[in-house]
Formats: structure tokens, sequence, C-alpha cells
């Protein structure tokens, strides 16, 4: 017995390190070059992208359109992989509040506050269909995704704004 | 057979990336949640003077190994921590379970994957209820629509919250009444129809609120205040209803 337990300890700690084959990632369509009528300009990787690019099997980029950020994210299923905004500015020590649905380019989007020390942000999330579907948050998004009601590929639009 | 400390250190040991992802994840009420499981899990073992059958260390290190291939970071934790319980516990028992498995940070994983039917059945559970007191709303996915308005069910309105709270509130029902399996999940299921009725009547008060139908100040402060007596009254409902058979 001892050594059966010795074996199931050694399989129960080791089967997280298994290699895994990585999540096939969807080919990269062109980011769009225009959010909302204004120019987008590619910025670097921000300090939370590691954090929403972590086991995404899709693409992330950040932009600036002269006045907030975007984060863009492309993705081709249904993923857990697609984090809520929330989740990733909880967890970088935001306070979070929520505010009412807005309209951004022309569809309705989530929104709440992030607040930090002086930093105050508005952070509005929707997620937008090749097919023209428009979703106004990630949970809403994910069971039309499984469901196929809706067969993607998806843009998830992510838009942060400093408001004080 | 073996010690329940010896036991529960061999399954944190199999079990060390869950951990190591539950350390990761618990922030917030999540993280206060994680603490109270430790504390309680740590006095449990200290405590302990019990031993675990050898072949349940091996099935619980199994599942853990199993759970580790699955890559899912939530069957993982959920793993670890139902082979510390059972290590923990001489006589485990269903409720007590859940207790330990709602503790973890499952309110991220919750929001994604129930938020939205949720959100569907708070507004058809809504839009019944303003029906029946005479307001002719519409219903169009999550939104009600009423005189060219358009009410949105967002992500906070959800209930998620509110039903992690009565299922919470359904499993320490059913360890203090030591329930049965099958009382358990009645218990489960009650939580869950109170949670959805309390939402709906939450959203139908709202709706008169930001309707102007009702001339209360508005703002976050009132939306606040009705979520708040919503819960209270959702919750001052389960309570006699989950501890029925206590007080019989």
């Amino acid at each position: 017995m001892r050594a059966l337990l010795a074996l199931a300890a050694l399989l129960a700690a080791g089967a997280p390190l298994l290699p895994r084959s990585a999540a096939p990632r969807p080919p990269l369509h062109p980011w769009p070059t225009r959010f909302e009528g204004r120019p987008l300009r590619p910025l670097p990787p921000g300090v939370g992208d590691a954090m929403l690019a972590r086991d995404f099997p899709g693409h992330v980029a950040r932009f600036s359109d002269g006045r907030r950020q975007l984060i863009l994210r492309q993705v081709a299923r249904a993923t857990r992989g697609l984090h809520p905004p929330r989740d990733c500015f909880g967890s970088m020590g935001y306070a979070l509040s929520p505010l009412p649905m807005r309209v951004v380019a022309g569809s309705l989007a989530s929104c709440f506050q992030a607040e930090r020390k002086q930093e105050r942000l508005r952070v509005c999330e929707q997620v937008r269909s090749a097919g023209g579907m428009v979703h106004p948050d990630v949970p809403g998004w994910y069971w039309h995704a499984v469901t196929r009601v809706d067969a993607g590929p998806w843009l998830a639009v992510m838009t942060v704004e400093r408001v004080g | 057979m073996i010690p329940a400390y010896l036991a529960a250190l061999l399954v944190a040991g199999g079990g060390w990336h869950g951990l190591w992802l539950l350390a990761g994840r618990a922030d917030g009420v999540g993280l206060a949640t994680a603490l109270a499981l430790a504390a309680a899990l740590g006095w449990a073992l200290v405590r302990a003077s019990h031993a675990v059958p050898a072949f349940h260390v091996a099935l619980l290190l199994v599942g853990s190994a199993l759970a580790g291939l699955s890559n899912t970071a939530l069957i993982e934790i959920g793993a670890v921590v139902a082979g510390l319980y059972r290590c923990a516990s001489v006589r485990p028992r269903w409720p007590v379970l859940a207790l330990a498995l709602l503790a973890v940070p499952v309110l991220p994983t919750l929001d994604v994957l129930v938020a939205w039917p949720l959100r569907r059945a708070s507004a058809l559970a809504t839009a019944g209820l303003l029906r029946m007191n005479g307001v002719g709303v519409g219903l169009e996915g999550v939104a009600l629509e009423w005189h060219g308005q358009r009410l949105l069910f967002d992500g906070p309105c959800s209930g998620v919250r509110m039903l992690w709270a009565l299922l919470v509130l359904a499993s320490l029902a059913g360890a203090v009444e030591r329930a049965s399996p099958l009382r358990f999940a009645g218990l489960l299921t009650a939580a869950a129809a109170v949670a959805l009725a309390g939402n709906a009547l939450r959203a139908a008060s709202l709706f008169y609120v930001e309707t102007g139908s009702v001339a209360v100040p508005g703002g976050p402060a009132m939306h606040e205040a009705v979520g708040l007596a919503a819960f209270a009254v959702a919750a001052a409902v389960a309570v006699p209803l989950l501890s029925r058979k206590v007080a019989a």
C-alpha cells in the first residue's frame, strides 16, 4: 500500500508539470485601423496584458485613439480564457464599482469604474461578432458562443479612459 | 490507516499546484473566505485524532492527478480542497463539503458561467411580476422594454452574489441539521429558487425607480439600497424555509 500511495502522490504532484500542447490560435485578422471614427495607433503591451494573454487562444493588442486606450482581443471559440476586464482590474488591486451601460461604437457596452490611489478609470467592454452581433459583456458572449447561436469569430473590445 | 495530519500532508503535497492556484486567485471576498477555509481546515486537522484509510488517500491523490490533467484551475483547487476536507473530517458530510467548495474563489467563474442564464431567468421573472402588477413590459433577451425605454439586466444585476450567499446559507442549514443528500439537494434547489425570486423582486423594484414611476431620489445609492433591501427580503424568506426541519 505504501508503494501505491507513493506512486499516487508522485502522479498527483507531477500531473500539472506535464508539457501541454498550446491551444491552437486562430489566424490573425487585420486589426481595425479606426474606432468610432478615430484613428488607432498601436501601443506596446501594458501591465495587465500578460494577464489577459494567459492561456488565451487568440490574439491581443493594445491601441490608443488619442483619448483612451483600447485593448482588442481576437478569439474564434468559446473559452474561459477570454477573461472579463473586471477580473483583470480586480486582480491588479483596483477598487471596482459598476457604472450604467454606455453606447460604444453604436452598441451597448458594460462599464465599471476602476480606482486605485489617485487614478480613476472608466472601463467598458463589449464583444463584437463577425456576423454583426454585439454582446455587452463576456458572460453574455460566452453562452452565445458555447451554444453556437453566434458562430464568431469575435473581437473583444475593452476601452480604458481616465476620468479623474 | 494513516493519521489524519499525515494524510492531509500527502494530499496537500499531491495537490500543491491546486493550492498554488488558490493562493494566486484569492482576493477580495475570495481571500476572506479562503482564509476562513484554511483556518477551519487547519483547526480540524490540529485537533484530529482519527485516521484515514490508506485506500481513500490513494483515491484522493488519483483524483488530484486527474484534476491536474484537466488544466482547469477551479477543478484542481476543488480536488485538493475536497481531499483536505476528507482528511480533516471523521465523517464527511455533503453540506460541509459544499461549504468548503463555496469558500474557494468561485465568484469570477460563476460570473462567466452562470450570470447570463441567471440574467435571462431574472428578466423573465421580472417581466412576469410587472405584468401581474399591470405594467405591460416587453422582453427582448435580457432587456425590458416599456414606452420606448430599454432597461437592461447588466452583469451586477445577474444575482450571482445573491445566489452564492443563499447557497452558503443552505449549506450551513444542511450542516446544522445533518441533512441527507436528498434533503440537501432540496435545500440547494430552494436556495436557488429564492435567489431567482429575490433578484426578480429587486429588478422589479428598480424598474419603478428607474422609470420614475416612484418618486424617490435616484442614483447609485438608491440602486444599492434597493439591492440590499431585496437581499434582506430573500434572506428573510430563505432562513425559515431552509431551517424548517431544524425547528420541527
